[in-house]
C-alpha cells in the first residue's frame, strides 16, 4: 500500500512538472535467477537487479513498474514494445547489440561450471565429449557451449533454475552459469551440498560470447530512456547505493 | 519457509480463477456473436467466423497462446511503427492471458452455441412472433432458456478444458498457480510436492464445477420431458 | 519481416514435425490398446474395477496435462529411492517421461470415449450373440469391439487431434518438436511473428490430414450407423 501511495505521488509530481515520462515504464525481468531476480516465498519480486533498478528509477525520477516475464519473450517483447526496458543480468554481446541498445555496464559477471563433487570431469571440449551439459537457452552460456562443446549433448532450459533440478536428478552432468547464481541458488544450499564449482573462471576476456558485462537493455529508438537510465546509474554509483547493494548481496568483494 | 511457499502457491490459485472467469465471459460473448454470425444470412460473416473456428481448432492451445501473446502485438506494433505512429499496444500479462484464452475458447463456444441455437425448434420462435413478442423478448424468453439447456453439456466441457488451459499461461510469465508452483519447486528442490498441490487445486475446481453445473442442468431441464424407460 | 530465418531453419521444422508425429503416433498407439481394456473394465459388473477406472479417468481428465508432465519429469526425481533404482535410466529420459504422461492422459479420455460407445450398444446385439452361443471372448472380439470402435470413431478422431496438439507441451521438457523449434528460433533470432506462425501452419496441415483420415475411416467403417439414404 505504501509503495502504491508513493507511486501516485510520483505520478502526480510528473504531471505537475510536465515531464515526458508520465506513463510508467514497464521493465521486465526473468525471475528465475536468484540472487539477481527471483520471486520469494511470499510472491514478491526480489533480487540485486530488482533493487538496483528501483534505485536507478528513483535517482533518475522515472516511474517504473518492474514485472516478471518469461525469458523467451523478453528481448522480442522489448522490440515489440511490450516492455520498455529489461534488467535481467543481460550480457552485452555483439549479437545483441545488433537488435537492442544497452545502458552502461553495471556489473562484470564471471561464469563457472558446476558438477557433482565426485564427478572428476575434465572441463575441456574433449573431456566433456558424450556428457550432458545443461544451459539456459539463448544465454551467453548457451552460445559458448554450442560453439565449443560440439561433442557433448546440450540440454537447453527456458528457466534459469531448472538446470539445478536436472543436475540433482542426474539428467545433466554439468551446468554452466553465472558464478554468483550457482553459489546462491545451489552450492551454498542443502540441495546442492553434493555439488561444487569446477573448472576455470570464465569472463568476456576468455570468449567473446561472454560479452562486456551486464547492462540494462532498451529499444534502439528510445535513446531518451537510455540517457535517463545512464543518469540514474551514474547517480547510484556516485552516492554509494550500488556499493551498498554489492555488499548486501555478494559480501565484501 | 515451505509453508510460506505453499500459501503463496495456493494464493496464486485466485489469479488462475480470475483469469478463467474473465476468459469465460469473453469466450461466451465471442461464442454468441460467432454462433449468430454462422447462422446469419451474410456469407462474408460466415466465412470469417468459419476461418476463426477452423484456425483455433487446428492449432494447439499453447501455440495459439504464443501467437496471441507474442506474435499479434509484435505484428500490430510493427504495423503502427511502419505507419510512423507513436502509439503502441501494450497488454499487461493478465489482460493478454485473458484475451488469449477468451479468443481460443470463443471458437469452441461458437460451435457449442451454434448447435444449441439450431436445436431450438423454429416453430416456437414463429409462435412467439405470432403472439406479438419482439425479437429481444423472443430471444430472452423463448430461445435463451432452451439454448442454455442444450448448450450446457458442451459449455461444461469447454469450461473444464478452459480451467485446465489456464495452466499454460504460466509459460508466458503470468503468475498463476502453475507459475508459482514452478518457482517454489525450483527454489525448494521439491518439485513433486508443489506440482501435486497445484494438481490438487485443479482437481478440486473440476469437481466443484461439475457439481454446480449438474445442479444448473437439473434446473434448466425442468421444462423438458425425458423419454421414460 | 524476416522470413529468410524461417527458410534457413526449415530443416529443423521438418525434424520437429517428425518428432511431433512420432510422439503422437506412439502415444495414440499405446493408449488405444490400454483404453480398450480399461473401457471394458469401466463397464464391468465388478464395482471395484469400475470405481478404480473411474477415479483414474477423473484424476487425469481433471488436471492439466502440463502438471502431469512436470510431476512425472521433475517430480519423480524428488525421491532418492526412485533415483537410485533400476528404473531411473528410463525415467531420466525426457522422451520416456513425455510418453508416459501423454499415454496416461490420452488413455483417460479415450477410455471414457470407448466406454461411452459400449454403453450405447443396443442390448439386442449382445442378446443375439448370446443366443448364438458365442463365448465371452468371441462376443468381445466379434460384437463389442467393432461396435464400440465404430460408434466412437468421430469422438476418437477429436481425441487424436487433441493428442497431436498436446505434443506441443513436450517443448517444456527440452524436446525439440515443432513448438520447441519455434520457441528456440524466437530466442536466438529475437523475432516473434514468423516462427510461431510457421509452427501454427504446420499444425494446421497435420490437423487437416488427420481430420480427412478420420472422415474417410468413418465412411468406410461407420457407414452402417448412418441413416440410410433412400
Amino acid at each position: 500500500m505504501k509503495t502504491r501511495y508513493r507511486n501516485v505521488v510520483a505520478a502526480l509530481a510528473f504531471t505537475l512538472s510536465g515531464a515526458a515520462f508520465a506513463a510508467p515504464i514497464t521493465i521486465a525481468t526473468d525471475a528465475t535467477f536468484p540472487p539477481f531476480e527471483s520471486i520469494d516465498a511470499n510472491g514478491k519480486l526480489v533480487g540485486y537487479d530488482v533493487e538496483l533498478m528501483q534505485a536507478i528509477c528513483e535517482e533518475a525520477k522515472l516511474d517504473c513498474n518492474i514485472i516478471a516475464a518469461a525469458w523467451e519473450g523478453m528481448i522480442p517483447g522489448l522490440i515489440a514494445r511490450k516492455y520498455d526496458a529489461l534488467i535481467s543480468q543481460l550480457t552485452v554481446t555483439e549479437a545483441r547489440k545488433k537488435t537492442v541498445a544497452f545502458s552502461d555496464v553495471y556489473q562484470i559477471p564471471s561464469f563457472r561450471f558446476v558438477a557433482r563433487k565426485d564427478a572428476g570431469l575434465t572441463l575441456t571440449p574433449e573431456g566433456l565429449k558424450g556428457k550432458v551439459i545443461a544451459v539456459q537457452t539463448g544465454t551467453p552460456m548457451d552460445a559458448y557451449i554450442t560453439k565449443n562443446y560440439t561433442g557433448s549433448t546440450i540440454k537447453r532450459y527456458s528457466s534459469g533454475s531448472e538446470p539445478y533440478l536436472e543436475l540433482r536428478a542426474g539428467r545433466a552432468d554439468v551446468h554452466l552459469s553465472y558464478e554468483a547464481q550457482i553459489i546462491h541458488s545451489f552450492t551454498s544450499r542443502d540441495e546442492g551440498k553434493d555439488f561444487e564449482l569446477v573448472g576455470p573462471t570464465l569472463t568476456g576476456k576468455d570468449a567473446p560470447e561472454f560479452g562486456e558485462g551486464v547492462a540494462i537493455a532498451v529499444r534502439k529508438a528510445n535513446t531518451e530512456l537510455v540517457g535517463k537510465i545512464n543518469e540514474g546509474l551514474a547517480a547510484v554509483r556516485a552516492n554509494g547505493r550500488q556499493a551498498a547493494l554489492d555488499a548486501k548481496y555478494f559480501g565484501a568483494e | 519457509m515451505l509453508s510460506d511457499y505453499i500459501t503463496t502457491v495456493l494464493a496464486a490459485g485466485w489469479v488462475s480463477l480470475q483469469l478463467a472467469f474473465v476468459a469465460l465471459v469473453l469466450a461466451v460473448v465471442l461464442g454468441l456473436l460467432g454462433a449468430l454470425c454462422k447462422l446469419s444470412g451474410s456469407r462474408a460473416l460466415r466465412i470469417v467466423v468459419g476461418m476463426y473456428t477452423t484456425l483455433v481448432r487446428g492449432v494447439p492451445d499453447l501455440v495459439l497462446m504464443l501467437l496471441v501473446f507474442y506474435s499479434l502485438p509484435a505484428l500490430l506494433n510493427q504495423g503502427l511503427e511502419a505507419m510512423g505512429s507513436d502509439l503502441f499496444i501494450e497488454f499487461s500479462p493478465f489482460a493478454a492471458g485473458c484475451a488469449t484464452l477468451g479468443i481460443i475458447f470463443g471458437a469452441y463456444m461458437t460451435e457449442t452455441f451454434r448447435g444449441a441455437l439450431i436445436g431450438v425448434p423454429h416453430g416456437q420462435v414463429e409462435a412467439a412472433h405470432a403472439y406479438g413478442l419482439g425479437r429481444v423478448h423472443t430471444f430472452r424468453r423463448i430461445v435463451l432458456p432452451q439454448m442454455i439447456r442444450l448448450a450446457l453439456p458442451g459449455f461444461t466441457n469447454n469450461w473444464l478444458v478452459l480451467v485446465k488451459a489456464t495452466a499454460l499461461v504460466s509459460l508466458l510469465g503470468l503468475q498463476d498457480i502453475m507459475f508459482r508452483a514452478r518457482g517454489a519447486a525450483e527454489a525448494t528442490g521439491k518439485p513433486f510436492t508443489f506440482y501435486l498441490i497445484a494438481g490438487g487445486f485443479y482437481l478440486a475446481i473440476t469437481l466443484i464445477s461439475l457439481l454446480v453445473l449438474m445442479w444448473v442442468g437439473r434446473r434448466y431441464a425442468a421444462g423438458h420431458r425425458e423419454l421414460t424407460r | 519481416m524476416s522470413w529468410d530465418v524461417i527458410y534457413e531453419n526449415l530443416g529443423r521444422y521438418a525434424d520437429g514435425a517428425g518428432l511431433t508425429l512420432m510422439l503422437t503416433a506412439l502415444a495414440l498407439g499405446i493408449s488405444f490398446f490400454l483404453s480398450i481394456g480399461l473401457a471394458l473394465a469401466r463397464n464391468a459388473t465388478q464395482p471395484l474395477a469400475r470405481g478404480a477406472v473411474f477415479i483414474y479417468t477423473l484424476v487425469f481428465r481433471g488436471t492439466p496435462l502440463l502438471i502431469q508432465l512436470f510431476l512425472i519429469y521433475y517430480g519423480l526425481a524428488q525421491f532418492d529411492l526412485l533415483r537410485q533404482s533400476f528404473l531411473w535410466p528410463w525415467l531420466s529420459s525426457p522422451l520416456i517421461c513425455v510418453l508416459i504422461a501423454f499415454v496416461l492422459n490420452t488413455t483417460a479420455y479415450t477410455t471414457e470415449i470407448f466406454a461411452g460407445g459400449l454403453r450405447h450398444l443396443p442390448p439386442g446385439e449382445i442378446e443375439a450373440a448370446r443366443a448364438y452361443g458365442m463365448s465371452w471372448w468371441t462376443q468381445v472380439r466379434r460384437i463389442l469391439l467393432p461396435a464400440m470402435l465404430t460408434r466412437s470413431l468421430s469422438l476418437y478422431g477429436n481425441e487424436a487431434i487433441m493428442m497431436l496438439h498436446a505434443t506441443s507441451l513436450a517443448s517444456t521438457v527440452t524436446l525439440m518438436e515443432i513448438t520447441g523449434v519455434a520457441r528456440n528460433i524466437t530466442l536466438n533470432y529475437y523475432i516473434q511473428f514468423e516462427p510461431y506462425v510457421t509452427a501454427a501452419l504446420i499444425y494446421l496441415v497435420l490437423t487437416s490430414v488427420l481430420v480427412c483420415g478420420f472422415q474417410l475411416a468413418e465412411k468406410r467403417w461407420g457407414a452402417y450407423l448412418q441413416p440410410r439414404r433412400s
